[in-house]
């Protein structure tokens, strides 16, 4: 289906999902910011592509610290255990194209080999709706990823805002049913409004200022041929905050503990950095990943190489360039292969 | 719920109880023994509202000037000498001018480490191809990217600036005009400084009179230049001697009171300035106005008590010899900061009252007559001062845990108790009274904070005014006398063949109250452990994850290994966070040492 929504009518879709459903959409904080945030009232839901929420939608799928199940000893035989929640039917309105690459490259890997239903099931119950963006933030890189700016498949509908309109198409079934109950505020779209969508697209390629040659960081890390001079330079920048992988739309590495309670406990997942020593320091005291340098080839290396690109069916970046805002340090994804190209054309040029 | 001990034994009570208690306890002792045996000891991890109303109960309600914190022995006197020499206590300039400067020069800070936004500035001004000096004796990580790395040997500082001052003088590379109109004591500095030189510097300092000589020269020709002073300067010597010696670098060398110019210091914690504005100090009165007689009427009769009162080691000196007799301490376990053991707890035991406020059970609390348990900053409301002297607002994320309370409310009932004449009925009113007394925070309310997100540096020019970021015409900067003294330089020996330097970790903060607690944190590094050049560690013998014993002249302590390259032969480094032995005034002062496999 294509068709056309008038921009205030969107507010009468929202009121209608909320009936049944749980709705999330980004909102704008009073400080100019957005987030995604899970919304009772439409009047809060902020279509306007040029915030790019802070957070991606990673943790509403893989929570940033969240329950998997909870145990209880019944006997001096038998332990009970509970299994989380099963997740609500969720609406997810105004996810950006480079945040929903990001849930299906998670979906990727919480499935197999093993799937772990507690991430799976939640992206499953739910229906993205997703925004395209004609107005790129100054760090976006996406058009370099295959992350945006647009989608042709992974949404079940996508809105593209024409100004005072939005095409709507959807892409599956589900996306379909959710305006089926709307066909009153749906109009036909025009020759025009295919048109006016063309040239938007169009348009807004011109309007990305950071272009990330990502071929190169493939290409290098594939190859492992870094330079140590590249290595050393972001290792002595980065602080190990982990702040890039808590942005991350597809940095899945997690600790899992149990928390204890009265009747016995609750097993919890959070999330976890493989920007810090201690996610991969042995019970030994041996740490394979001791070193900064060691750490940052190991979440460059799973970003880009071939061999990891490979399991994952794509690049592990979708150029949001969260990284590019969050990192105090300047050791980003833009950097690395900002940095990497000035190296070679230095190797190069004498 | 708090804690009240009767017959030598804590048990839960009422906070009425407590109050009470705590209240009469005070007032007992002042009446037995005078308003100068009770101290205060206050806390820079505490908001602005909370150190206000603690000075306001030791200066306006027990009458005594016993008040200080722990910052004392650390950021207190370069504090002290910015508002000797430049008249503003605090940094006379904002992160922003170090991103926007050409040359910065950082003595003693690991920023990465322990001032990430700082860091982050620096690299900033790195990518813009500003030139960056580092003093430091370790390899740190910004040492590493910087242009100049001046390896300096601990304890000499004096030597390094001196000998940097005299080069530039001796070749008339000294902005003269700027010296002429914005400083005095230039010419009796001069005279001080006959002795110094460069090759001195060397001999004594380790850093080559080529990389002084480059350095100064550069840091004297750059249009805009930055100078920051981290906790690595206040490990030794004098620390205000060494933050003069810094002032009349950044004098000499014209790098005050202009845009992309100034001097910084980097604390330890984040409430270092605002304690100090706020008055949690023996020797001034908050906005640090003098102790004279016209502020004395400011703050009513004083006649029951000192107006200049026994500073953070005098407190705790007076535990010990039964002069203080009452003690009264907010958010700090002085049992774990170590800079202070012999006696001390002995003595604590033995005070008339202990009363304490924290957010967790510390060794300290385990003493006390009255336990409050305090709410933590996410569960409160207040303002901070930072580094920049910019006061933002902080506003609670979670309910207060249980049957806790803000530490300003816990000092506004026991003051109310006491028979105090002010009465705050929420946090904001608390900010308002501050704006009201202290001249450099005037203008900076409640309702002004609200619609000012990212906070007001002080002082604001009119009320709605965000603040200066570096100092504006008027103010006038004083050379001062900052010499080296005969035995500054640590000396090792045969017996003592290492120095070894206290300092931090990025993964905790001070004695770990809080961030021990964390287990991503706790599990980053070793929060015990002495650091060692692998050489080091080869000829004392010791091996990376050893349990050893550390002895000095002062005392012993055991510890973990930790092999590192970042240090050079000859030193060795101990985190402060935690230490397990008593190794008196190891914590904030270097000493040497010798390590020994068990």
């Amino acid at each position: 289906m294509q068709a056309i929504i008038q921009k205030e009518d969107i507010h009468e879709i929202v009121e209608g999902l909320s009936l049944d459903k749980e709705v999330i959409a980004p909102v704008l904080l009073p400080d100019g910011e957005a987030l995604y945030s899970p919304i009772k009232r439409s009047d809060r839901v902020s279509l306007d592509s040029s915030h790019i929420p802070i957070m991606s939608a990673k943790e509403f799928f893989f929570g940033s610290e969240e329950e998997l199940f909870q145990f209880e000893r019944t006997s001096s035989q038998d332990i009970k255990i509970t299994p989380a929640a099963e997740p609500k039917d969720r609406v997810f309105l105004g996810i950006r194209s480079c945040d929903l690459k990001g849930v299906r490259f998670l979906q990727n890997f919480f499935e197999k080999p093993y799937n772990d239903e507690t991430v799976t099931r939640k992206i499953e119950k739910t229906v993205f709706i997703s925004l395209g963006c004609v107005a790129p933030a100054e760090h976006c890189f996406c058009v370099c990823c295959d992350g945006g700016p647009f989608l042709v498949e992974g949404a079940d509908a996508q809105l593209v805002d024409l100004e005072d309109r939005f095409f709507c198409e959807t892409f599956t079934s589900r996306g379909e049913e959710i305006f089926s109950h709307h066909q009153n505020l749906l109009k036909p779209a025009q020759a025009e409004d295919w048109k006016k969508k063309s040239a938007t697209i169009e348009k807004v390629d011109q309007r990305f200022t950071q272009r990330s040659y990502m071929a190169v960081g493939v290409k290098e890390t594939s190859m492992n041929t870094v330079p140590e001079k590249v290595w050393e330079v972001l290792e002595n920048r980065c602080m190990s905050c982990g702040s890039c992988t808590y942005v991350c739309p597809t940095c899945s590495c997690f600790n899992v503990f149990d928390r204890s309670t009265p009747e016995g406990g609750i097993r919890i997942r959070t999330w976890d950095s493989c920007s810090y020593s201690g996610f991969t320091r042995e019970v030994s005291g041996h740490n394979p990943r001791e070193h900064t340098r060691d750490r940052l080839k190991r979440r460059f290396f799973h970003k880009l190489s071939y061999q990891c690109l490979r399991s994952n069916g794509r690049i592990g970046c979708v150029g949001c360039g969260r990284c590019v805002v969050s990192c105090p340090a300047f050791v980003d994804m833009s950097t690395f292969v900002t940095l990497l190209r000035q190296a070679k054309s230095e190797k190069t040029n004498g | 719920m708090p804690l009240v001990k009767i017959n030598g034994k804590q048990f839960e009570s009422s906070w009425e109880e407590a109050i009470e208690k705590a209240s009469q306890g005070l007032q007992k002792v002042v009446q037995k023994w005078g308003p100068d045996s009770v101290g205060f000891i206050g806390s820079t991890h505490c908001s602005n509202e909370d150190n206000y109303l603690l000075m306001r109960l030791a200066r306006d309600v027990v009458k005594t000037g016993n008040i200080d914190t722990n910052n004392r022995l650390t950021y207190f006197p370069i504090l002290d000498a910015f508002h000797e020499c430049l008249g503003t206590g605090s940094s006379t300039a904002t992160l922003k001018q170090v991103a926007e400067a050409d040359f910065i020069l950082v003595a003693g800070a690991d920023l990465s480490g322990t001032c990430p936004q700082g860091a982050s500035r620096i690299l900033e001004a790195l990518n813009r191809k500003a030139e960056l000096a580092v003093v430091d004796p370790r390899a740190t990580k910004l040492a590493k990217l910087a242009t100049y790395h001046l390896k300096v040997y601990p304890s000499t500082d004096l030597y390094w600036i001196n000998g940097m001052i005299s080069h530039l003088i001796d070749e008339g590379k000294v902005g003269a005009d700027f010296i002429g109109a914005k400083t005095a004591g230039y010419n009796q500095m001069r005279k001080e400084l006959a002795g110094s030189s460069l090759s001195l510097a060397e001999s004594m300092s380790g850093i080559s009179a080529e990389l002084l000589k480059l350095v100064s020269e550069h840091l004297v020709e750059a249009e805009k230049a930055v100078i920051v002073i981290g906790s690595g300067l206040t490990d030794t010597q004098d620390i205000k001697r060494v933050a003069r010696g810094l002032i009349n670098l950044a004098l000499v060398t014209g790098h005050v009171g202009k845009e992309g110019s100034g001097i910084l210091m980097v604390g330890g914690n984040n409430n270092t300035q605002g304690a100090w504005d706020m008055g949690a100090v023996p020797d001034r009165l908050a906005g640090a106005m003098s102790t004279n007689k016209s502020t004395q009427e400011t703050y009513g009769d004083r006649k029951s008590g000192s107006l200049i009162g026994k500073d953070y080691l005098g407190i705790l000196n007076g535990v010990v010899s039964g002069e203080v007799r009452a003690l009264y301490v907010m958010g700090e376990d002085l049992l774990t900061f170590t800079h202070f053991r012999n006696g001390l707890q002995e003595a604590l035991v033995n005070l008339e009252l202990l009363v304490v406020q924290d957010l967790f059970p510390t060794e300290l609390t385990k003493l006390a007559s009255v336990v409050f348990p305090a709410s933590a900053p996410y569960e409160s409301s207040g303002t901070y001062a930072n580094l920049e002297r910019r006061v933002q607002r902080f506003d609670p994320i979670l309910e207060p845990w249980r049957d806790t309370k803000a530490d300003w409310e816990i000092l506004s009932a026991v003051s109310q108790s006491m028979g105090a004449d002010f009465r705050f009925k929420n946090v904001s009113e608390v900010t308002d009274d501050i704006a009201s007394l202290i001249s450099s925070y005037r203008g900076i309310t409640s309702a002004n904070l609200n619609k000012a997100i990212e906070g007001i540096t002080w002082p604001p020019k009119e009320d709605g005014h965000p603040g200066e970021p570096w100092l504006q015409d008027g103010w006038k900067g004083k050379f001062s006398t900052a010499l080296p003294e005969e035995g500054d330089r640590l000396e090792t020996s045969e017996e003592y063949p290492l120095l070894l330097i206290p300092g931090r970790l990025s993964s905790f903060w001070d004695t770990g109250t809080r961030s021990s607690r964390i287990n991503f944190l706790a599990r980053e590094e070793i929060r015990s452990a002495i650091h060692l050049n692998p050489e080091d560690a080869k000829s004392s013998g010791v091996k990376g994850g050893w349990r050893v014993r550390v002895i000095s002249p002062l005392g012993r302590l055991e510890t973990a290994v930790v092999i590192t390259e970042e240090l050079p032969k000859g030193l060795a480094y101990l985190p402060i966070h935690k230490i397990d032995g008593d190794l008196q005034q190891l914590s904030k002062r270097s000493v040497p040492v010798r390590v020994e496999a068990f």
